[in-house]
């Protein structure tokens, strides 16, 4: 009897060491258009929970998917109304309204640029060539927010230009990567969860280093902590681009020229609870270059930093340490 | 009398002591364990034809395209998506992500191999 108790002792011994040395564990996937890992530390299983939230967000929002709300919006003509769920409500007026507070350099109305320029998913590399300037002043007619209506309710939208379409992949990658953290942040010890890039850190703080925009040796250009709770975007001209006749075409669109944006700004990383927030932002910045993307970052309250062609870096709110050494941290950062 | 006691010390010693000794053995194989497991890698080299053509951060997702091959990186493994050899042992090989770990494509001359130190938890 002595002895039974003494094996059952140990064996919850042995268990309760085992737990001790938690295991690091990865999941991975395919949706949205991109991949995304979870690295977690933790017992419990919710792979299956993940990927039908994110097939979710991408069946609702996708512009390359026929049955999503966005596909509904691209496709009315002139006039149309269309319905919009309690939960797509708000995330059409969150984005409309960052649309407004960024001056219409986070624009989702670009999408008829992207595709004239071929960024339209799925983008592949293979011999990409400029539109001609009649395509793009074309293309630039139906790009406005203002060609969607959205109701004060936020339960319905009016298309007013048949040509104009709608893409949120600039904003959903936070979204999703927010609502992936809010799933499973009660069942994990920790996590980091990636997708296509856009990074949350559930329930401790992870360092994150930021890609070099160029070539380079090192790594990555800098890097930096990513606090619990927060979720980091990264938007840069060095993502989707192709280079034709010596000049690069990157998938940053400025509706204001209808070209590739170039604001000096080649890569912008905003840091916020708020992932999606955090998304439109870093394309934002990108688009409108130091000056107005810092006065962005004030007014929402959130941190960042950008690296510009000339191989600055500009920290918002945020210690960075830089690891490739051709990057030179600008000194007065906080009096802007 | 004196066996009697002899019998229950040795009893007892015996339980305290496979009690202690096994607590210390299973502390001592976590520990051996988690020094001498193969540690994860940090980076992996691609090789053409033995020439270094890239090194791929295991720790940012990203899909490498080759003339007969997609490699994908994720969640800090590494694996070849699709390849266009006839005999696809590089695609069987699966995910690899430990030091030292390598998928060959002799038909391409391609060889993937973990290496590398890292200081970030992840590159974005």
């Amino acid at each position: 009897m002595k002895r039974i108790a003494a094996v059952a002792l140990l064996l919850c011994l042995i268990f309760t060491c085992a737990a001790c040395f938690p295991v690091d564990k990865t999941l991975n996937g395919f949706s949205m258009g991109s991949f995304y890992s979870i690295d977690y530390a933790g017992s419990a299983s919710f792979g299956e929970d993940v990927k039908s939230l994110l097939d979710e967000i991408e069946r609702t929002y996708s512009a390359t998917d026929d049955f999503s709300v966005i596909s509904k919006i691209n496709s009315a003509e002139d006039g149309d109304e269309i319905l919009l769920s309690e939960a797509e409500g708000e995330v059409f007026s969150r984005i409309f309204s960052i649309v407004d507070g960024t001056n219409r350099t986070f624009d989702p109305s670009v999408y008829p640029l992207v595709c004239a320029w071929g960024f339209d998913p799925p983008f592949l590399y293979n011999n990409k060539t400029p539109p001609s300037e009649d395509a793009i002043a074309r293309a630039r007619n139906a790009c406005a927010i203002y060609y969607f209506v959205l109701s004060e309710d936020h339960r319905s939208i009016i298309k007013l230009k048949e040509e104009s379409k709608l893409d949120f992949g600039g904003a959903m990658k936070g979204y999703a990567a927010s609502a992936v953290a809010d799933l499973i942040k009660d069942k994990v010890e920790s996590a980091l969860v990636n997708v296509g890039g856009t990074v949350a850190a559930v329930n401790r703080d992870y360092s994150i280093g930021v890609e070099c925009p160029r070539d380079s040796d090192e790594e990555y250009a800098f890097s930096f902590t990513l606090g619990s709770g927060e979720v980091c975007a990264t938007s840069g001209d060095y993502e989707n681009f192709y280079i034709y006749n010596g000049t690069r075409y990157h998938h940053i669109i400025d509706s204001f020229t209808g070209n590739p944006a170039k604001s000096g700004v080649i890569s912008a990383t905003v840091i916020s609870e708020d992932g999606l927030l955090s998304d439109c932002l870093a394309t934002a910045a990108v688009v409108a270059g130091v000056e107005d993307a810092l006065r962005f970052f004030k007014a929402y309250g959130v941190k960042g930093a950008l690296i510009t062609e000339d191989k600055e870096v500009y920290a918002y709110g945020l210690t960075v340490n830089i690891k490739d050494t051709s990057y030179v941290l600008h000194s007065s950062e906080e009096d802007q | 009398m004196k066996k009697e006691k002899e019998k229950r010390r040795f009893s007892l010693f015996r339980i305290g002591d496979l009690f202690i000794l096994l607590i210390v053995l299973c502390l001592v194989g976590a520990v051996l364990y988690s020094v001498f497991a193969p540690a994860r890698g940090n980076a992996a080299e691609v090789y053409s034809d033995g020439k270094l053509i890239a090194t791929l951060s295991l720790k940012k997702n990203t899909v490498y395209e080759l003339d007969h091959m997609q490699i994908v990186v994720n969640g800090g493994k590494v694996w070849v998506e699709h390849a266009d050899c006839p005999d696809k042992i590089c695609e069987k090989t699966g995910k690899i992500y430990k030091k030292g770990q390598a998928i060959v494509c002799l038909p391409n001359k391609i060889a993937i191999r973990i290496t590398g130190k890292g200081e970030v938890e992840a590159i974005v």
